[in-house]
Parts: C-alpha cells; structure tokens; sequence
C-alpha cells in the first residue's frame, strides 16, 4: 500500500518540474533564441599593405626602375590578398548561409540557389589568381577595376538577398508571437461577453488593422525575396512590417486596459 | 508433615523475573484481535484513505499539465492572454528588430548614394533614423494602408547592440573595396 507522505513527495516533485518547465518557455518568450549578427571567422588584413603601398610610393630615396619594381610588388601582393579576402568572405557567408533554417519548400530552394551563387564567385576568384603574377603596373590597375566593378554586379546583390533572407526568417518568430496572441485574446473577449461593448470593438478592430497591414508587408517582403530584382525593395517593406507589428502592440496594451476596467471587481 | 512443608513452599513459586517481562512486552506489542466485521470496515476506509490522496495528487499535475489547454477552452484561464509581462517581452522583441532593421536600411542606403556619388557622405556613417534622403525605392506602389504612425509609448526604445546584419561581412566588403580603389587609381 503506497503511503500518504510518498504521495505528497511526488506531487511536490511533479509540481516543481512543471514550474522549471514554465520558466525556461517563459524565458525562450522574452529572449528569443538568435541574434541577428553574422559573425566573421576570419578576419583579413589589408591596411597594412595598403600602408606600406602609400610609403613605396612616397619614398624619394629609390631609383624610379627599383621603385616600379617595390610597387609592382607590392600591387601584385595587394590583389593575391584581396582575393584571398575575398574567398574568406564567401566562406563566412556560407557558415552564415547554412545557418539559416527557412522551412517552406520556395525558400529552402532560394537558400540553395544562393549558396550555388556564393560557391561560383569563389570559383571565381580562384580562377584570377593565377593570373595576378604576369601583371605589369597598368595591368594591376585595370584589374583592381574590373574587380571592382564585378563584385559589385555580382557579389554584392548576393550578400544583400542572403542579408535579407536572415532578416526576414528571424523575423517570423515575432509574426508568430503575435498571432497567436490575437488569437487568444479574441477568444477571450468572446468568452468574457465582451464583444457587446463599442469600445472593445473598435479597440480590437485597431488591433487586427495593424497586424493586417504587418502580415500584409511581411508577405510582400517574402515575395521580394525570391526576385533578384526586388533586393532594394526588401528592407522598406521589413520596416513598414515591423512599424504596424509595434503598433499592433501598443493597441493590445490599450485593449488590455480597457478590458480591466470593465471587468467586474 | 514434610508434605505440608512442601505444599507451603509452592505459595512462593513464581516465574522468572526476565520471563515476565518479556511475556509483559509481548503482549503489550500485539494488537487485540478486532471482531471481523471491524476490521473489514476499517480496511476500507484505509483503502478510500489512500485513494483519494492518490486521485488528488493525480488531478493536480493533470491540471498544471493540461492547464495550457484550458486556457483554450476556459474564460477563467484566459486572461493569460492578457498577461503584460510576456506582451511587454514580445514587444520589445519587435522594438530591437526595429532598430536593427533601420540600421541596415540606413546602411543600405548610405552605400548606394555613396556609389551614385550624389552624395559625400562616407558609407554607413549615416545617423540612424536619418530622414534625410528618400528610400532608394518606395513601396508606395504597392497596395497596403499605411498604420497610424505613432511610436508606442508603452514600448522602450532598446537596441541590444549596434550589431547590423551583417556587421563584419560589411566590414570586410568595404576593406576589400577599397583596396581595389586604391590599387586602380
């Protein structure tokens, strides 16, 4: 026959795993899980070459031929390095890449695309390298243009659509949250027979308004996402979100307000 | 006569001083033998005893486990949905999106009027909030009502960090740029 105190001494056991189960949901609520900061295993030092490049370039005690010949160097040095920092940022952003977890099938195939995208420009710049030793001077400076002018045509639009896409996936969370307080507090408000009250309703009428307008802006946001086209369009869409998501809340915290003071005490 | 003697001597036998008292404990130690229909109720109630502690202690992790559902399907619950601590919680969660959002829109938009060249202002050195210049391009053409625009005072303005998305893959962009600048000119 079990006896009354080990009863007792499970249900206080029981209890006390439900209170630090409670806590760590509530804890995961207001700290959510994920920054957005992407951060950079490898770091690349250019400056000091950089320096060094202005001080050959400055220095009066060299014959022109031993000059040309420091600053070739030094140039061909530069852009060996450049593209080694280059092909170190496309490593980061893949770490950064794979990271992400989108869950629908449209955005697990854009995260693939990108990644494909990120592999092909550091294909590229393995590919230049080889090149870099044959250079003369006027060589190296049409090169560092054209590379320029590359990465910003190619590289740049990829990092800001994978900037995008962790933005906007991080973001989620804070859609979710939102909506599922609607829903709750609806419910609520029904069971409490408040829904006869003026005021309730046009304040719950704001509520569901903003958070329209939120979902509306985030689902564009999402749609600019998947077109190359639509990057700029990206991030104007994201704040607009976020605002009405802000206003949203400010509205659940009036509606809060006001269902306390008709509440009976 | 020596039977008589004999006899008188019996009046003075006892038992053993340690027998008695253990015989005395024993006794002491068992339970009177309880009529059988007495024993039998209070069997029963001892059993009832036991169950319904074992049924109450069931009912209240029943209750703490299933209390999620409740707050579903019960307006006395419901006001969990009403809870300002975790609604303060969420929306400061969406405060800090916000800061780190514009602080790459602005960034954003400093490096491309810095490459337009309309502009002298050095990439990401743009005050954040800055009104300034109009978006690259504006989402007007799309058909969405714009909220009421006033900043919830309920919510405090906290920025974890500086940190953008993405801070130190832009720094190293920006690094690797202006090498390539400096080796093309």
């Amino acid at each position: 026959m079990i006896k009354k105190p080990e009863i007792f001494l499970i249900s206080i056991i029981a209890l006390l795993g439900v209170f630090c189960l409670s806590s760590k949901s509530l804890a995961e609520t207001a700290y959510p899980a994920g920054t957005n900061q992407i951060v950079a295993k490898n770091v690349c030092d250019l400056q000091s070459q950089l320096k060094e490049l202005k001080k050959a370039g400055n220095n009066q005690n060299l014959a022109d031929w031993e000059k040309y010949q420091t600053e070739l160097k030094i140039r061909k040095g530069i852009l060996e390095n450049t593209l080694d920092c280059g092909i170190i940022e496309i490593a980061n952003l893949k770490t950064n890449l794979i990271s992400l977890s989108p869950i629908t099938n449209d955005l697990i195939v854009l995260k693939n695309a990108l990644d494909n995208s990120l592999s092909k420009i550091a294909d590229y710049y393995n590919s230049q390298k080889p090149r870099v030793s044959n250079f003369g001077l006027s060589e190296t400076k049409v090169f560092a243009q054209n590379l320029k002018n590359w990465r910003a045509d190619n590289y740049e639009p990829l990092l800001k659509r994978i900037t995008n896409l962790n933005i906007w996936l991080k973001n989620q969370t804070l859609f979710e949250a939102a909506r599922s307080r609607l829903d709750k507090i609806n419910q609520t408000v029904r069971a409490l027979k408040l829904v006869d009250s003026d005021k309730i309703q046009q304040s719950f009428r704001q509520v569901k308004d903003n958070f329209g307008v939120a979902s509306d802006a985030n689902t564009l946001a999402r749609q600019s996402l998947k077109n190359p086209n639509s990057v700029n369009d990206f991030l104007p869409l994201m704040q607009l979100s976020l605002d009405a998501l802000a206003q949203t809340y400010q509205n659940l915290f009036e509606l809060s307000d006001l269902i306390n003071t008709l509440l009976p005490h | 006569m020596d039977l008589l003697e004999s006899l008188k001597k019996l009046k003075n036998i006892g038992p053993d001083s340690n027998y008695t008292r253990n015989s005395k404990d024993f006794i002491l130690r068992t339970e009177p033998g309880l009529p059988l229909l007495l024993g039998a109720r209070r069997l029963f109630f001892k059993g009832l005893e036991s169950g319904a502690a074992l049924a109450l202690a069931g009912i209240s992790v029943i209750l703490i486990l299933g209390g999620s559902y409740l707050t579903k399907i019960s307006p006395f619950f419901g006001a969990r949905s009403l809870d300002l601590a975790s609604l303060k919680a969420e929306a400061q969660n969406i405060d800090i999106q916000i800061n780190l959002t514009n602080l790459n829109y602005v960034q954003s938009l400093g490096k491309t009027i810095s490459e337009s060249g309309q502009s002298s202002v050095p990439v990401g050195k743009l005050p954040l909030g800055s009104t300034a210049v109009d978006p690259v391009k504006s989402p007007q053409n799309h058909i969405i009502a714009t909220p009421k625009t006033k900043k919830p005072s309920g919510l405090s303005a906290t920025s974890e960090s500086s940190t953008a998305v993405p801070s130190a893959p832009e720094e190293e962009t920006m690094l690797i740029d202006q090498a390539l600048q400096t080796l093309a000119e």
